[in-house]
């Protein structure tokens, strides 16, 4: 078998005493400004490139790779504790996440969010080992008009299964797509919205929106509660999940991973599309739909499952292509140059101890960041208990320097405090933030690919329906607005589920 | 033995400022001690792209040239003006340094509303590498000439696509060109940077992309692209196979990318030649010149008075295309 023998030469080089040893580091790191929100892994990666000139090539690699995975699992921790989102992947686990931090079940939520990553780490390793070649065909045949169509079926997904009302989920997509708007228009140039102001120019970043809208509004709303603050911290029950917890949470980090996967090898925010994704998915499906926004533990499994399994996958395109599909895999190639690699598919069979090495380092890694998490759990939820006049400061001056150091430029901290005024009016309004987050971010994309999908047919626009991938996942779209439309479905459905 | 090492630092501390200040009256012994402090290269670029790189490696052989840490502060955004105009600000000491190039000192401030004269507000250094265009079109595609191209572009107008990185990308400027110069006409499908254009291409959405060697290099040699054209004047090395656009019937075809040292205006002279000697004897290390090469960046002289003449040409001819075919920024 040619791939155990593949892998056990990954296995020999992944374990090697210096390699183990900056796996190690590289997870640590990476777990760390995971945590610290808003300092996120392209940075860190970027300062450590220099570092790596002095090692060697398989080396650095591992230890790059392991500051971004690692930044995927710390991620969750502050998502869930503070509910302040540091990656766009983990805005989904904030909402679920940071109710069960409120209903005492932080450390469940923590355990959660490890097991399922380090699942679906494990799985998305051996797709990777497996069918890296194949799977990176699949990124080639996914034009702009399927998309389009993937990002539609999104976003109509986001609103029918909001857990508010409708029309206020509407509302915020809209106000999401418009905020997304502004910046410079991608096919004509023109400046939307930009009051000629440069940092402007390219729009507003992600991560501003997501601590403005989630962190700092939702600092600014506790505070106005006065007397009456949140006294959860004291009733954190057992940091371990109960039976029933891993029946339900099982199921949940199998869909994930199995959807994080697939996703992950489209170029250009796969992590993000996939935690939607799982978010979504699990929502439709569940038993518990109810309880979705309140707590429900399938919507930490399922999303967090999904990044993790993404983050692994996205490394497909580069080793089988050397093509980047995000800026940390564009920095890995970086890494690669630097060395003289030439990324693409001829390291496979040029530098075989590179690829499988730093595969198998994957693994371990996905290990390390388990043994070194799980006996954090408590140290994490203790974090919960420290008064909030120490904790509140704290979150936003790390808030502050994870937006100026997106491009070290002060005019997004500026821009964060616009919006979390904003959001915090939002919140008096009870207006959720998700729906117009994932209008923020999938509104922009669309419109690039609705309008490069009818440039590319010359103005056609049965492009999108004489596309099979494109078709179905349209029809899949018309099958949730039916479902929706029609109440007798959606009361069975219920009943359906009551019978069980 | 904490107060006393504390009291030597101060004392220490003084005498340096002392120094300085003594020195800030003789630019040229300022020169000669030049750099006393680490010095700021700003690449306008985020982390990771052809530019962080070189100027990451510029800056590492410079700091063992001139024995200070030279430090990368990526300053990305608005196309290059953010980055650019923090130097055109910056005092006017040499410690504040700009990678710049094609987008920031020719392209952006012809495209966007600068807060700074590209022409006056630096003082240039030395130019350090070019990087040709290469056209390049999908392994099993019709394309093998540009020749090819141009016939199937004037059977059906508009219908051959060339994919670019954005409005006022080389990608974007170079095809504008083509365009111009054999009569043709093309569509040009933007995209936001990244590598989404090289898949589109790679599946065989795209007909060809006049793409940068940085990027197309290692497609090309993973077989995934096929190279059907250079911008250099002769065939690169890499690729020797490939002809010029000059071979093709284009001679006229001038589009490269290209990276440069600027400082802010006013720097003194004697610093300035400092640098610039230094960054020359770093273009002459063999290790340089072969992870230039590397990249597909061809190596340049780094001589100050050349890149004085380069950036002002750059800027005129884009002014010109740019003009000519009605580009809006990106």
């Amino acid at each position: 078998m040619d791939l155990i023998a593949n892998l056990s030469l990954g296995f020999a080089t992944a374990l090697s005493l210096q390699n183990l040893l900056y796996a190690f580091i590289g997870c640590l790191l990476g777990t760390l400004i995971g945590v610290l929100p808003g300092i996120g892994p392209v940075a860190t990666i970027a300062m450590l490139l220099p570092v790596t000139y002095g090692l060697s090539p398989t080396t650095a690699l591992i230890m790059l790779a392991g500051i971004f995975y690692g930044a995927q699992y710390g991620g969750s921790t502050t998502a869930i504790l503070v509910n302040l989102p540091g990656e766009s992947s983990s805005v989904v686990t904030a909402i679920d996440g940071y109710q069960m931090a409120r209903r005492g079940k932080a450390g469940t939520a923590l355990f959660t969010a490890g097991f399922g990553s380090f699942f679906a780490g494990c799985v998305a390793t051996l797709v990777l080992a497996a069918f890296a070649p194949a799977l990176a065909e699949l990124a080639f045949s996914f034009g702009p008009a399927d998309y389009f169509s993937l990002m539609v079926l999104g976003l109509v997904g986001a609103i029918i299964l909001s857990s508010g009302s409708i029309l206020k989920a509407i509302c915020m997509i809209l106000m999401g797509l418009l905020l997304g708007l502004i910046g410079t228009d991608v096919n004509s140039g023109v400046m939307r919205y930009t009051f000629g102001i440069p940092a402007l120019f390219d729009g507003i970043d992600f991560v501003c929106v997501a601590m403005g809208l989630f962190g700092f509004a939702e600092v600014i709303s506790n505070l106005s509660l006065k007397d009456k603050r949140e006294t959860f911290t004291n009733k954190v029950s057992g940091l371990w999940p109960s039976m029933a917890d891993f029946k339900r949470m099982l199921p949940a980090v199998f869909r994930g991973t199995t959807l994080g996967s697939v996703l992950g090898i489209l170029p250009g925010g796969g992590a993000v599309l996939s935690s939607f994704a799982a978010y979504t998915f699990e929502k439709k499906i569940s038993k518990y739909s109810d309880e979705f926004g309140k707590g429900a533990i399938e919507g930490v499994a399922g999303p967090e499952s999904a990044n993790n399994a993404a983050a692994q996958t996205s490394f497909i395109p580069l080793l089988t292509m050397g093509i980047p599909s995000n800026a940390v895999m564009a920095l890995m190639v970086g890494a690669m140059t630097i060395h003289n690699i030439t990324p693409g598919p001829q390291v496979m069979q040029n530098n075989p101890e590179l690829f499988w090495g730093l595969i198998a380092s994957m693994w371990v890694g996905n290990l390390m960041l388990v043994i070194l998490n799980l006996p954090m759990l408590g140290v994490w939820v203790k974090l919960l208990t420290i008064p909030y006049r120490f904790l509140y400061p704290a979150i936003l001056v790390f808030c502050c320097i994870g937006v100026y150091s997106l491009n070290s430029n002060v005019a997004n901290i500026y821009i964060t405090a616009i919006l979390s005024v904003f959001g915090y009016v939002l919140a008096k309004l009870g207006c959720e933030a998700a729906p117009m987050l994932l209008g923020f971010v999938l509104g922009p994309m669309m419109e690039e690919y609705f309008r490069r999908a009818l440039i590319l047919s010359q103005g056609s626009y049965s492009t999108f329906v004489t596309n099979p991938i494109s078709l179905s996942l349209l029809v899949a779209t018309a099958g949730l607005i039916t479902i929706m439309a029609v109440p007798s479905i959606k009361k069975k459905r219920q009943e359906a589920f009551q019978e069980d | 033995m904490t107060t006393s090492l504390l009291s030597r630092r101060t004392f220490t501390r003084l005498l340096a400022a002392t120094a300085v200040a003594g020195l800030g009256c003789f630019g040229l012994a300022q020169a000669q001690t030049y750099p006393t402090k680490p010095v700021t290269l700003v690449v306008p670029y985020p982390a990771g792209g052809a530019n962080d790189m070189l100027g990451r490696l510029i800056g590492q052989k410079l700091s063992e040239g001139l024995g200070q840490q030279f430090i990368i502060d990526n300053k990305p955004g608005a196309g290059t003006l953010i980055g650019a105009t923090v130097v055109a600000k910056a005092p006017a000491d040499g410690y504040t340094l700009l990678v710049g190039g094609f987008a920031s000192n020719a392209v952006s401030p012809i495209l966007f509303k600068a807060e700074y004269d590209p022409l006056t507000a630096f003082e240039p250094i030395g130019l350090f590498g070019t990087a040709p265009m290469v056209v390049i079109t999908f392994p099993n595609s019709k394309y093998k000439t540009l020749k090819d191209v141009v016939e199937a572009a004037k059977a059906k107008p508009g219908e051959v696509m060339y994919g670019s990185s954005g409005n006022g990308s080389p990608l974007h400027l170079a095809g504008e060109m083509f365009t111009a110069q054999a009569k043709i006409n093309l569509t040009h499908v933007p995209y936001k940077g990244g590598s989404a254009h090289i898949l589109d291409l790679i599946g065989g959405r795209l007909d060809v992309i006049f793409d940068t060697s940085t990027n197309s290099t290692p497609l090309i040699k993973g077989g995934k692209v096929r190279p059907i054209a250079v911008s250099s004047k002769t065939r690169m090395a890499d690729f020797p196979d490939v002809p010029t656009f000059a071979e093709s019937g284009y001679p006229d075809f001038t589009v490269n990318g290209w990276y440069a040292l600027y400082a802010p205006a006013k720097t003194p002279k004697a610093i300035v030649d400092r640098l610039s000697v230094e960054l020359q004897k770093v273009l002459k290390q063999p290790e340089v010149i072969e992870k230039l090469r590397g990249v597909g960046v061809a190596p340049a002289s780094g001589v100050a008075s050349e890149l004085a003449k380069y950036g002002p040409d750059e800027f005129a001819k884009y002014t010109k295309l740019i003009k000519d075919a009605n580009i809006k920024a990106d």
